[in-house]
């Protein structure tokens, strides 16, 4: 008896023994395992990605005024888009098209006109060259252009301001005319007798006025020749597009290139079409660059004059650094910024992997602590249905009020009360 | 065949309806340790809500045969072991500290004349009546002060010298004839010697049922761990761990009520010879 009782008895404790290493692996082993989140309380901060580009606010078309009339041909261009430009920087080489056979063309109007004077002044050299009558008859032609010029532009200024033109807006140049008139008709009816000289003088003027208007044709085609044949930087600042290459012609109907102020930084601008929750100035956006990750705000979001919405980001000198800086940015096509945005509202935030669905219902499994008195406590997963407010890439915001732990990523499938373990990172 | 008397079967019946009446629980316990969980809670819900039209149910088979009880005991939740070798481990320090002390400090008591043993022997059956309740302050006290309260010294230490089987040894040793020991004395023995040699030997069958009765007291003490651990649950043993046995562990009370008794049995059935001849023999009978 007593060998059995001592037998018994170590047997007894071997089993203990035993079952108190093994017990626990075994139960480690058949239960269920996943890791615990506990939920928090906060504003979803959920992330927009949007196509912007590189975009310099106050760009301005550069377009030389004389290269409307007279049409150049580029001949270099030594500088590209995204390349930063000095004062008198020259840009270009160009050469205006047919340049020698316009001077030629108009030298030899020049000479014809000349000639023309010479042949009139020795045919009529009885002739004063100026007289009473011509001069009130000039005067009152200078009067009759100013009225006219008047005329047009106050005409135009108050049709520009939605108003109805009135004679007073041209009083002054009209009292100028009527006196200018009166001087000559009363004149005139004096001096019935025929004024062969008038006659004379009237047309010696018009062509001292044509061989006047050819003298500044021939003036404004060397002007454009010196301003043309090199076209430089009126400023310092970055040449945001240039896309006319060597031997091409350039005729003024567009901007030659366009070109931002150096102290007025670029931004990187996203056109939205569609976006439920606009973002705000403030609001923090990355974007990816070859080396990590580049933070930027929101620096203005508005409207263009085309009616189109855009959100600009702020860009440093850094951040254009960071990015490849101004020539990369202007080449590339689009680059994606990643708004962060938080919710106006604090719901519950628990991670998207926690959050599952049936059928068109979206449920958690919470952790539930069951005392098991002798044996301490133990873990079980409760279903728990809730309402999604929002959501992102990690994140889900819920209007549900819990606080125990949800399950996440667990080890195999669960089910409503199914005893659970925590898996600790 | 043999005849018995009306008196013998009537005494037979009386004897055995009381056996049937003490083991009743003990077979129950075992029974309803096979059980399933489901079974076992329906039957605990029951309590206190009788219907006294009604008899209560009393089985000893299963519904259903299960070993759940003992599964999750042993496999599925073994929480529970770790109160069991907490009890162990007391028994174990317990018991090796008691062969040391006890035996020796019982032989000095009753063997070896010295100035004040009989003040010693007096203070010792004083501690022996005082209850636990009134010596449990000053206890905690000293322990406090050692720097051992809330550790398994404070349930092992005091549990070490006690008094009731100090006096149980001494008395019996009192009935060693002294003509033994001086024999020893002769033949060369020390006192060491013929404690070690003489005494020990002679006094076998009561150090068997001191063992065996100072194994119940550990294993079921109470009082001790809870005055002592207060807030240490990692060292309570599993007598004390049983006390908040609930509904919610109805699933394993009875399969944890054997692993409980179970090692009693044992060291029952070890001794048993032990404690009957060690108790007829000592002056206690």
């Amino acid at each position: 008896m007593k060998k059995l009782a001592i037998r018994s008895l170590v047997i007894l404790f071997a089993v203990v023994l035993a079952s108190y290493y093994f017990g626990r692996t075994i139960e480690t082993l058949s239960t269920a395992k996943a890791r615990f989140s506990y939920p928090s309380n906060g504003r979803l901060l959920t992330e927009v990605k949007l196509d912007a580009k590189l975009t310099y606010k106050d760009e301005t078309d550069v377009i030389p005024e004389l290269a409307k009339k007279f049409p150049i041909t580029i001949n270099s261009v030594y500088f590209a888009a995204g390349n930063s430009v000095d004062e008198g920087d020259v840009i270009f080489d160009a050469s205006i098209n047919d340049f020698d056979k316009k001077l030629k063309d108009l030298n030899s109007d020049l000479v014809k006109k000349t000639t023309e004077l010479l042949e009139l002044d020795s045919k009529n050299a009885k002739f004063p060259i100026r007289s009473e009558k011509s001069d009130r008859y000039f005067a009152l032609k200078k009067a009759n252009e100013a009225l006219v010029r008047a005329k047009v532009e106050q005409r135009s200024e108050a049709k520009k301001q939605g108003k109805e033109a009135d004679e007073s807006m041209w009083k002054a140049e009209q009292q100028a005319y009527d006196q200018a008139y009166n001087a000559y008709t009363q004149y005139a009816r004096i001096s019935l007798q025929a004024d062969e000289g008038f006659d004379f003088i009237v047309k010696r003027q018009g062509i001292l006025d044509e061989l006047q208007e050819l003298e500044s044709s021939i003036e404004e085609l060397n002007l454009a020749r010196n301003t043309l044949s090199e076209i430089k930087a009126e400023k310092g600042g970055i040449i945001t597009q240039l896309s006319i290459k060597p031997a091409e012609m350039y005729d003024g109907s567009k901007a030659l290139y366009k070109f931002n102020q150096k102290d007025v930084p670029p931004v990187l601008r996203a056109i939205v079409t569609s976006l439920e929750n606009m973002p705000e100035v403030g609001d923090k956006a990355t974007v990816k660059a070859e080396y990590g990750k580049v933070n930027l705000k929101v620096s203005e979001v508005g409207k263009t004059k085309e009616g189109t919405r855009y959100i600009d980001f702020a860009l440093d000198e850094q951040a254009l650094s960071q990015l490849g800086g101004v020539k990369q940015l202007l080449e590339s096509e689009k680059l994606e910024v990643a708004v962060q945005k938080r919710a106006a509202t604090r719901s519950t935030l628990i991670p998207a992997s926690a959050l599952r669905e049936e059928g068109e219902g979206t449920f958690v499994y919470v952790v539930e602590y069951k005392d098991n008195g002798l044996l301490g406590s133990y873990q079980v997963v409760k279903k728990l249905s809730v309402t999604v407010l929002g959501k992102n890439d990690t994140q889900v915001a819920l209007s549900d009020d819990f606080y125990q732990n949800v399950v996440d990523r667990e080890d195999r499938p669960l089910k409503d009360g199914q005893r659970i373990m925590e898996i600790k990172e | 065949m043999k005849k018995y008397s009306v008196s013998q079967i009537v005494i037979f019946l009386f004897l055995a309806s009381v056996t049937i009446l003490t083991l009743l629980p003990l077979v129950r316990t075992f029974a309803y340790s096979f059980f399933a969980p489901e079974e076992i809670k329906s039957i605990l819900k029951s309590r206190n809500n009788f219907e006294e039209a009604k008899w209560v149910y009393g089985g000893f088979a299963p519904g259903l045969f299960s070993l759940n009880q003992h599964y999750k005991i042993f496999i599925g939740d073994p929480a529970i072991l770790r109160y069991f070798l907490n009890s162990t481990l007391y028994v174990v320090a317990i018991l090796a500290g008691q062969a040391i002390v006890i035996p020796s400090l019982a032989f000095a008591l009753a063997k070896i004349n010295f100035k004040g043993r009989e003040w010693i022997f007096f203070s010792i059956i004083v501690f022996m009546i005082l209850p636990f309740q009134v010596t449990m302050s000053p206890n905690i006290l000293t322990l406090e002060r050692l720097g051992l309260l809330k550790t398994i010294w404070a349930i092992i230490l005091p549990a070490i010298f006690s008094p009731f089987y100090i006096f149980l040894l001494r008395q019996y040793m009192l009935s060693i004839p002294d003509e033994l020991l001086e024999a020893a004395a002769l033949d060369g023995k020390g006192p060491l010697g013929t404690y070690l040699q003489v005494v020990l030997p002679v006094c076998k069958p009561i150090i068997g049922a001191a063992v065996s009765l100072s194994f119940a007291d550990i294993w079921n003490m109470a009082e001790q761990p809870l005055a002592f651990l207060t807030s240490r649950e990692d060292l309570m043993p599993l007598s004390v761990m049983f006390n908040i046995l609930g509904d919610k562990n109805a699933d394993i009370a009875f399969a944890g009520a054997v692993l409980y008794i179970l090692p009693a049995v044992f060291v029952f059935f070890f001794f048993q010879k032990d404690i009957t001849e060690g108790l007829q023999l000592s002056e206690l009978k």
